[in-house]
């Protein structure tokens, strides 16, 4: 009893028990804070139905709670548009076309266009 | 961040900066309760932790909302428990380094040579010897002496019309005379006392309580009986002769615990604690 009272109170333990109650309390408090996070999105241009055109990426500033925003890496947004302009023209690429879980939101992203 | 960080819903190393304040804070509360040697506080503050951990895992909204709400009573309750059990080891904490002097039998004789003179001058002189604990937080000395034990100074301290009837002489456990007409800084309240010790002199009682929390040893010469009654560790030894009586406060300077005494003289009593 003596021995196990002397390994809890030592300092490494104590700072562990420390470190896993500050992570707790802190997750605790910002469990539904409102965070924003920049990622990187990969853009796939289909130029018919199974023809990959162009394959690249954008930045994009996603908006949500801090809980939410972990479903980001079970379920990772995309964007996958069909070309259907003439070819050499840029492919432009709006808000709806980013693919997000509903709770999320794409605060602002670039560039806007995708050129040849 | 990596992937696992964000799996543990750390998005930025601002994150991190918050969660090592919450950790520095939590870390040096417990390192503080630690200190703690009466109770348990860091156990306790580590259940109930668990149990608000808990409920915020299982989603006990009733419980976390009792968390809410009693958290700071409680840790209030942690700080006023930890902050009583200071207060008594205050002393604890504050240890004295101590001298060796050689002649520690003479000094002694001397000290129950004036306690018996004492009586002949109707003073009931009240020798309090400081163990490894210091006394100057518990007992109040409105005159301060700095001087080792000699017999003549004891003598003028015996005749003077300064020394009270009734007082405490505090002397070091090497034999320096440090204080007069001393008296203890805190009364004590007569519910801290058990009531079978209400026939015991006001002295007695005093230092059955105060010796339960430092290490000084008391002692008094009886006018009825001519002898020493002897208080150390929250144990009365009355009934001493000055041998005996030298003997014990010899071996307990030397292992600052008393003795293992006799039963017939021995009564082991004190104060609530």
């Amino acid at each position: 009893m003596n021995n196990l009272k002397s390994i809890l109170c030592s300092n490494y333990v104590t700072f562990a028990c420390a470190l896993i109650l500050g992570y707790s309390l802190w997750l605790m408090l910002s469990h539904n804070q409102i965070i924003q996070q920049k990622i990187t999105i990969p853009v796939t241009i289909y130029k018919t139905k199974n023809t990959v055109d162009i394959t690249t990426s954008i930045e994009a500033m996603i908006e949500g709670a801090r809980h939410q925003l972990r479903s980001m890496y079970y379920h990772p947004p995309k964007v996958a548009i069909y070309r259907d302009e003439r070819p050499g023209n840029p492919v432009q690429i709006y808000a709806d076309d980013i693919l997000l879980p509903e709770t999320l939101s794409v605060i602002n992203y670039w560039p806007h266009e995708i050129t040849n | 961040m990596h992937h696992y960080f964000s799996l543990l819903h750390i998005f930025s190393w601002l994150d991190c900066v918050e969660i090592l304040f919450f950790t520095f804070i939590i870390f040096k509360f417990s390192r503080w309760l630690r200190q703690d040697q009466r109770s348990n506080l860091l156990g306790y503050f580590y259940l109930g932790a668990t149990g608000l951990l808990l409920a915020h895992l299982f989603d006990l909204e009733a419980i976390k909302q009792f968390y809410q709400i009693s958290w700071p009573i409680m840790l209030m309750i942690f700080i006023i428990i930890h902050q009583k059990s200071l207060q008594k080891n205050f002393v604890a904490a504050r240890t004295l380094t101590p001298a060796k002097y050689p002649e520690q039998g003479s000094w002694l004789s001397l000290i129950m040579g004036a306690a018996f003179k004492g009586l002949q001058h109707k003073k009931n002189l009240t020798f309090v010897i400081e163990g490894k604990d210091e006394l100057e937080e518990f007992i109040n000395k409105p005159i301060t002496v700095n001087s080792p034990i000699q017999e003549s100074l004891l003598n003028m301290i015996i005749e003077s019309s300064i020394t009270q009837s009734e007082t405490m002489i505090l002397l070091t456990h090497y034999g320096k005379l440090i204080g007069l007409n001393g008296s203890w800084q805190k009364e004590i309240d007569p519910l801290w006392l058990d009531k079978k010790y209400e026939t015991y002199e006001i002295w007695e009682q005093g230092a059955l309580y105060w010796s339960h929390h430092i290490d000084a040893l008391v002692f008094q010469a009886d006018p009825l009986t001519k002898t020493i009654t002897l208080i150390a560790r929250g144990t009365r030894v009355p009934l001493l002769t000055s041998d005996k009586a030298t003997s014990i406060i010899e071996q307990y300077i030397r292992k600052n615990q008393l003795p293992p005494l006799q039963k017939k003289t021995q009564s082991q009593e004190g104060a609530l604690s």
